[in-house]
């Protein structure tokens, strides 16, 4: 699981040359670039709006050619394979998928265009984590505006953290209005493509004119 | 018709902020006025007749928001919108699973 803290150790700043950048939403992010790792970390300034797909996606948990068929199935899937990969305990299962199919029932989250993000709030979690899911065939989900999902975010959130749900909620439907990222993810169909996607999705390289 | 342009700052009352419930209620009640509805955070505007508009804007509890309709129905459509963030979405009794 990745933290939202710091991501690298203070004796690397050395290596580092900062880069001030304003994001598309207008606040500031700090952007290190390392010339001997060749690779980019980005540190968010403090600000409530910023949250990336890698501080709660799961990557080794995304299901990239989901079977099930109805809304409990997807759910069932999905918490699964957080379970598979060690996200969640066993012994919560059964009590995190009917939570969330409580939830669904106060109004489906199916949220339009395709997608929803089914969640809960369980004690049994320290961080929020979350995975993806895509449907080739798209599953009936009650959603809001009648059509068909193929894109899912589930997300489990610790109760007492309601901000870091709304972020998470924040981050997933500020990328989805950029229609490229949306038909892209729908079109994936392995792991690693909807890891790369949400990875440049991180990066700002899907970044709405 | 007459159009007019109404707008009124609220505040987000409830502790879970608007997450996607809220959200969903302030779209069936936006989508009853004829009225474009808008919500505004620090300059930056959402369509109150879009979940995932409204979800762009990550308010939690406390947080300022500009009501802004424009067209014949703006102040019903205000004053309807504004009622439900005062009742905090209904959610400022027993925590709710959301």
């Amino acid at each position: 699981m990745t933290s939202t803290g710091c991501r690298f150790s203070t004796e690397s700043f050395g290596l580092l040359a900062a880069t001030f950048t304003t994001s598309e939403y207008g606040f500031q992010e700090l952007e290190f670039s390392s010339k001997f790792a060749n690779q980019t970390s980005k540190i968010p300034k403090r600000n409530t709006s910023d949250m990336k797909f890698s501080d709660f996606i799961n990557s080794d948990s995304i299901c990239a050619e989901l079977k099930a068929q109805t809304k409990q199935e997807v759910i069932e899937e999905l918490v699964q394979s957080l379970l598979d990969t060690g996200q969640i305990q066993a012994d919560q299962r059964d009590d995190i998928v009917s939570s969330i199919m409580k939830r669904e029932e106060l109004g489906s989250t199916g949220i339009g265009r395709g997608v929803a993000v089914p969640h809960t709030k369980h004690p049994s979690v320290e961080n929020l984590v979350g995975t993806v899911g895509v449907s080739e065939a798209g599953v009936d989900f009650d959603a809001l505006d009648g059509e068909r999902v193929q894109l899912f975010f589930l997300l489990i959130s610790p109760p007492e953290r309601p901000g870091d749900h709304l972020r998470a909620l924040e981050n997933i439907s500020r990328q989805l209005r950029d229609e490229t990222f949306c038909r892209f993810l729908k079109q994936s169909r392995n792991g690693s493509d909807i890891q790369q996607l949400l990875q440049e999705a991180d990066d700002n390289q899907f970044v709405s004119g | 018709m007459s159009t007019e342009k109404i707008s009124l700052t609220v505040t987000v009352l409830n502790p879970q902020g608007l997450h996607a419930r809220p959200a969903d209620l302030i779209v069936r009640l936006a989508s009853q006025f004829a009225s474009m509805i808008e919500i505004g955070k620090q300059g930056e505007w959402a369509d109150a007749k879009s979940i995932l508009s409204l979800l762009t804007l990550g308010a939690a509890q406390g947080t300022e928001l500009k009501l802004q309709a424009t067209g014949s129905d703006a102040s019903a459509a205000i004053k309807a919108i504004g009622e439900l963030f005062a009742q905090g979405f209904n959610e400022m009794g027993a925590p709710i699973d959301a």
